[in-house]
């Protein structure tokens, strides 16, 4: 609402809409449909979600490229690099489930990226190296000290820091043992 | 400590089914969405309207774009579920929403009562009236959640008004009237 659509109310019928109508039972019977529906209360069906998102995932993390600003040109906020590592603990996919593996963290993107959240990522190859001061290339994988081996990356649009974790906290990655280092894109 | 914004709300919701984020959520539109149900929908309705514009908005969630205001794109879900309810009830022989006949002024000793003035509006006015006056929504919004011109809401926002101020005697917008008239 501009001031301008504001000033061309007339005062009377504004202050009908101050009301704050809130039928204190209602929100009960709207919550209990919602959690009856799973909506709410607790997580989805994985499978029923792979159908929604099957038409979107090309690979490990491509959906990340695939979906890239995708979402509303309208996003506003800050870009936050999510920053992936695995060490000697990580759990990695089992023979013959790498499919799945895969597929999970597609869904779990295809997700933000429902929400509204711009998202986009990569795995990370293993060709490459360390640059350090001073030096020349290094040609080996680099292991941050603390975190592990960095292994891929995702970059979200949010308006802030609490809003990343959230997602971030959502992500496959850290279930099977991982970290998510996480930086604002300045 | 405020709480967030509309867009963290439903990201919350979809991605982890947070319930205390639909909460924040129903708390903040559904007051708006009650009072336009009771007002636009059929007497003693409006619980029914607003539980299922919910039930509906969050299947929805995942589609919706973020090209207006979350209060908006409810409200719109809000003014289909009337529409459909007035096509199912075939006690009452209903105008659709973007009517705008002719209409009977509300009783005499009604006649200071706002709301009874209100009620009495035809449908389509009265939509009109409720989403631009009453609840702020702009012309180009109300336009698009009832289906017809933004002239068209225009016209019978002035004609709604005009009543209203014709009803309800000498009030402070009486005197606008005047003057809008050539």
């Amino acid at each position: 609402m501009t001031p301008d659509h504001d000033s061309d109310r007339p005062p009377v019928l504004r202050q009908l809409g101050q009301d704050p109508d809130l039928p204190a039972a209602l929100e009960a019977r709207v919550v209990a449909s919602l959690r009856a529906r799973g909506t709410i209360g607790r997580r989805p069906s994985y499978w029923r979600q792979a159908t929604l998102v099957a038409a979107a995932v090309l690979a490990a993390f491509t959906i990340g490229r695939a979906t890239a600003v995708s979402g509303s040109n309208d996003a506003a906020g800050p870009r936050w690099l999510l920053l992936l590592y695995e060490d000697d603990a990580f759990r990695g996919p089992a023979p013959g489930a790498e499919a799945a593996y895969v597929e999970e963290y597609a869904r779990w993107a295809a997700a933000v990226r429902r929400s509204g959240t711009p998202i986009e990522g990569a795995e990370l190859g293993t060709a490459g190296g360390l640059l350090e001061p001073g030096t020349r290339l290094t040609q080996r994988d680099p292991v941050v000290e603390g975190a592990g081996r960095l292994t891929g990356f995702f970059v979200v649009t949010a308006p802030n820091l609490a809003d990343v974790e959230r997602l971030a906290a959502a992500s496959p990655h850290l279930r099977h043992g991982g970290r998510i280092g996480i930086r604002q894109m300045r | 400590m405020t709480d967030p914004p509309d867009r963290s709300l439903v990201t919350a919701v979809m991605v982890e089914q947070d319930e205390r984020a639909f909460r924040i959520l129903y708390r903040r539109h559904t007051p708006a969405l009650h009072r336009t149900a009771r007002r636009l929908g059929d007497q003693g309705s409006a619980d029914d309207l607003v539980h299922d514009t919910w039930l509906r908005a969050t299947d929805r969630l995942h589609g919706f774009a973020w090209r207006s205001s979350l209060r908006t794109w409810l409200t719109g879900i809000l003014v289909n579920v009337i529409r459909e309810q007035r096509r199912s009830d075939r006690l009452r022989r209903e105008d659709p929403l973007d009517d705008d006949t002719a209409c009977d002024p509300p009783p005499i000793d009604d006649r200071l009562d706002l709301e009874a003035a209100i009620a009495a509006l035809p449908p389509g006015s009265r939509a009109v009236l409720v989403l631009h006056d009453v609840e702020g929504h702009p012309h180009e919004d109300v336009a698009r959640m009832l289906d017809i011109a933004v002239g068209t809401s225009k016209s019978q926002l002035l004609r709604a008004r005009r009543r209203l101020r014709r009803w309800l005697g000498d009030a402070p917008e009486a005197a606008q009237d005047r003057r809008e008239e050539p």
